[in-house]
């Protein structure tokens, strides 16, 4: 399946110096909004690059740490200005210990061996520096605030547009592992624009896009569709931390109401979230947004459904919750929705890849046992997708891996591999095109995706060796689907080791803390279970299907 | 409900998080919970103000350091 190729991606209005009178970045906390104009900002984006300069060395992978808003993204912005390499580390949250939190990240750090580190706020770079000798040579304590009058590094961003030098890093997988840094240049960043921008401003009717966001920017979902795009293409970002949405949801859709917002991207799990939020929740009137994506993981279309039919009341449209394929690897975008062909397919837990999908699974519902997939739309302009079984290329409609190859593809993982000699990359998403949709819902990988965040089921495993009272290797994690939260849920199942004499209860509440501190993400569930409860495959391995299958019979009812 | 209880919270957790085996002390805390994340906190929250009428939010109960204190930390703004 391919697109029209645009004959010229680089397209010429990119940070068109008619932005610096608009605003382009309204900022809330704590329900009081800061705007900034397009010269606001870049002459922050510019004080930032002389400070860059100055206190980084050139060419370097320079990483950012700061809380989510305008001060960081004008120094990420800085960097790229500067000619380094930028990337955003994910900070702690108010409410963790800095400390702790940054040690257990100290091997992130290391594997991401950056050059400096760009810390926003004086006590965490006195934490980061004092968890490692070596990380410490590295931080430099960004000022709180930094303005001047020149706005002279738009220039000199819109110049590297035009460039296959690496412009910046995104990483693919929010693990401690972080294996997976891709490097993006302006030509492809720009490219990305090309491909997508122009059809969701007519899909919208807009000239220029009103995005709302709450998106953490280390993730490709908040950095490129959230801050990224908007800002090339001179349209309008309001934007909320993720700290700040996590506690109050509602904050988001009063700045939607307060900034007439008409497009937000969301992973699917806070679309079922807001909906069992839903009674809790201040109204808003929610009648100026016209579309939201529903990205990053599995999407299902009762999920956007049920937030549909919770929020009409407040102005959601019917339809305007759509899907969207992406990953950091394209950038961003790889097919995007559109109200007017969303539809579902109701795919049995049997499927296997190289199986023909009939498009008798297309519709609105699916039979029990079934899950109703959200169809991710057509393939941007210039974007090849194939479906492949092995090394061989499916006919439209059958089940397999989802192949690539488009303008704005990587060149391959910082130290790892990329792309085959070919062209094709080869994603690991398991999925299907049916009249022209795509939609994905499986993996070859041994991937959890929780709430946005993609889990290695392996490094899990690994992470549990220091935990008292189980049994070594022993262990095994996996996902499970929920449809109460809208999410994959971890969940993690453990051998005792009965001569330790540590109380299960003990081990269970370690595992749990440790992987929240570790993978920044909560299990649902931790079992703990006797010597021989986890069963092997025939190779000798311990089966994560066979486990999760086991698990599922034991000690989960049907959902 | 005239009173606020770790009876009462681990109900609370134990429907939200759709867990029936959780088991609350009041030592513990949120991060010895497995299922009890950001997310679910925030529910918790509203559910605890919904069924007691008490007032807190998701940020304050988040700073109590353990569900003894949260328990109090309610148990001390219920209504009347």
């Amino acid at each position: 399946m391919t697109a029209p190729l645009p004959a010229d991606l680089l397209d010429p209005a990119l940070l068109d110096p008619a932005l610096l009178d608009r605003v382009v970045l309204r900022h809330w906390r704590q329900g009081q909004c800061e705007a900034l104009t397009g010269r606001d900002f870049w002459q922050r984006v510019t004080a930032r690059a002389a400070w860059v300069e100055a206190h980084t060395p050139p060419g370097g992978l320079v990483l950012v740490i700061g809380a989510t808003g305008a001060e960081a993204m004008a120094l990420f912005l800085g960097i790229a200005a500067a000619g380094r390499l930028g990337a955003f580390f994910p900070p702690a949250s108010p409410l963790q210990d800095q400390r702790h939190f940054f040690d257990q990240q100290r091997a992130a750090l290391a594997a991401i061996a950056p050059d400096a580190i760009c810390v926003l706020e004086a006590a965490t770079a006195e934490t980061v520096r004092r968890i490692d000798p070596d990380l410490a040579r590295a931080v430099r304590l960004a000022p709180a605030t930094a303005t001047g009058d020149s706005v002279a590094a738009l220039d000199a961003l819109r110049a590297r547009l035009a460039s296959d030098a690496p412009l910046f890093v995104q990483h693919s997988s929010g693990t401690t592992g972080i294996k997976k840094a891709v490097a993006i240049s302006g030509r492809m960043l720009a490219g990305q624009f090309a491909a997508y921008w122009p059809g969701l401003r007519a899909e919208l009717g807009v000239g220029r896009l009103s995005v709302a966001s709450w998106l953490p920017l280390y993730h490709d979902m908040g950095l490129i569709a959230g801050f990224l795009l908007p800002m090339l293409g001179g349209d309008s970002v309001s934007l909320l931390d993720p700290f700040e949405w996590i506690g109050a949801p509602g904050r988001f859709l009063e700045m939607i109401e307060a900034d007439g917002c008409d497009i937000a991207w969301m992973p699917n799990f806070a679309f079922r979230h807001f909906t069992r939020l839903h009674r809790a929740l201040k109204p808003a009137r929610l009648g100026s947004m016209k579309l939201w994506i529903d990205c990053s993981e599995p999407c299902r279309l009762v999920d956007a459904k049920d937030f549909e039919a919770a929020f009409a009341g407040w102005g959601v449209r019917p339809g305007s919750v759509v899907g969207c394929y992406a990953m950091a690897e394209t950038v961003f975008a790889v097919s995007q929705g559109s109200p007017a062909e969303r539809i579902g397919l109701a795919v049995p837990p049997d499927v296997t890849p190289g199986q023909m999908v009939p498009e008798g699974w297309l519709g609105d519902e699916a039979p029990p046992g079934r899950k109703l997939v959200l169809s991710s739309g057509r393939v941007l302009p210039g974007v090849t997708l194939a479906v492949f079984d092995g090394e061989r290329v499916l006919p439209e409609g059958n089940y397999g891996e989802i192949g690539l190859r488009a303008p704005f593809l990587f060149g391959g993982y910082r130290g790892g591999a990329g792309p085959s000699p070919d062209g094709w990359f080869r994603t690991g998403d398991l999925g299907v095109v049916l009249r022209s949709q795509v939609f994905v819902f499986g993996r070859l990988k041994e991937i959890i995706i929780v709430n946005g965040k993609n889990l290695f089921a392996g490094d899990v495993e690994a992470a549990l060796a220091g935990i008292p009272g189980l049994r070594p290797g022993r262990a095994v994690a996996f996902g499970v689907e929920s449809a109460q939260t809208g999410s994959e849920e971890l969940v993690v199942v453990a051998e005792q080791d009965e001569t330790a004499g540590t109380p299960a209860a003990e081990s269970r509440a370690a595992i749990s803390r440790m992987l929240t501190e570790t993978f920044l993400v909560k299990p649902r569930d931790v079992r703990i279970v006797a010597d021989r409860w986890l069963v092997k495959s025939t190779s000798g391995k311990i089966s994560r299907d066979a486990n999760r299958r086991r698990y599922l019979e034991q000690f989960r009812s049907p959902e | 409900m005239p009173a606020f209880t770790l009876a009462d919270l681990q109900a609370i957790a134990r429907e939200v998080i759709g867990d029936r085996e959780i088991a609350l002390s009041p030592e513990m805390e949120a991060a010895d919970v497995p299922g009890w994340d950001s997310l679910n906190h925030t529910l918790i929250s509203v559910e605890i103000e919904s069924q007691t009428g008490a007032a807190v939010d998701a940020q304050q109960l988040a700073q109590c350091p353990t569900f003894g204190d949260l328990v109090a930390f309610v148990a001390a703004r219920l209504p009347g």
